[in-house]
């Protein structure tokens, strides 16, 4: 099983090798991301831009452990920005890129979880 | 000196700690460590980084650590007297709207136990507010970037070492 969407070696690196912690806190961005995820894009809907800045620096924490540099950049930005009326044009195509790789991602460190647990 | 140069002095401070004769003797061999994350699963990570048997930093410590997810939780435990809070400072991401923020727990704590030893973990580099904490006697504020893990290592040996 090789994750294309994350890397195992960001929480490895920190956590050693232990097969139980990692499914721990992996089984906890699971569950924890999806929630704040539908809470972010209701918020960016609904242009309530301090909710979407707190909504996006909470997963971007995830993305970080995750490996995902990609996203976490993308979060970082948005949480940077969210606030700032002359930056704030640019928020739409960085919601267009998360929400396109966010359920791909999720889906795979799910199909990951399970090898995981084998 | 600016608040750039003052953090990162502190910053270097931790990156000269002498680590080794540090695991050799601390003077605390176990640490009582509360972890205050509204993030469980950054609270998890924290907890396995701190406990990991490849944290050679940190070998020859035990902890007792002891999960909050939410400030109220803290605050009604901090009579226990933890050595270390590690306290998020933002602690409503989940848009909470009864969460208070870090600092304003940091208040609380101080409140109760002056001498508490509190640890901040933030994103957020606004100098201004780092400042205002470290003046009220916070022990630490540790940005999170690429460090952040390093920088908290070496934090909880000196405390161990009760520097």
């Amino acid at each position: 099983m090789n994750p294309k969407t994350f890397d195992p070696k960001a929480i490895k690196d920190l956590l050693g090798h232990s097969n139980e912690l990692i499914i721990k806190v992996y089984e906890e961005i699971d569950k924890g991301s999806w929630p704040v995820y539908e809470k972010l894009i209701h918020n960016y809907e609904n242009q309530n831009w301090s909710s979407l800045k707190a909504n996006a620096h909470f997963l971007k924490s995830n993305f970080r452990y995750l490996g995902n540099l990609e996203m976490f950049n993308i979060l970082k930005t948005i949480e940077n920005i969210s606030l700032d009326e002359t930056k704030r044009v640019e928020i739409p195509i960085l919601m267009d890129k998360f929400s396109a790789s966010f359920a791909q991602i999720m889906s795979e460190l799910k199909e990951y979880l399970i090898f995981l647990k084998k | 000196m600016s608040i750039i140069r003052f953090l990162l002095s502190r910053i270097s401070k931790h990156q000269d700690s002498d680590s080794e004769a540090a695991i050799q003797a601390p003077y605390k061999s176990h640490l009582n460590v509360f972890i205050v994350d509204d993030n469980i699963a950054f609270a998890n990570i924290l907890e396995g980084f701190i406990t990991s048997k490849s944290n050679t930093k940190l070998r020859g410590i035990t902890f007792s650590i002891k999960k909050y997810h939410n400030a109220i939780e803290c605050l009604a435990n901090i009579y226990q007297r933890p050595d270390v809070i590690i306290l998020d400072y933002f602690l409503s991401s989940n848009e909470d709207e009864t969460a208070i923020n870090g600092d304003e727990v940091f208040k609380k704590i101080i409140e109760f136990n002056e001498k508490q030893k509190v640890v901040m973990l933030s994103g957020l580099d606004e100098s201004n507010i780092v400042l205002q904490l470290i003046q009220m006697g916070l022990r630490e504020y540790i940005i999170k970037d690429d460090d952040m893990f390093d920088n908290l290592a070496n934090v909880i040996l000196e405390i161990a070492q009760n520097k």
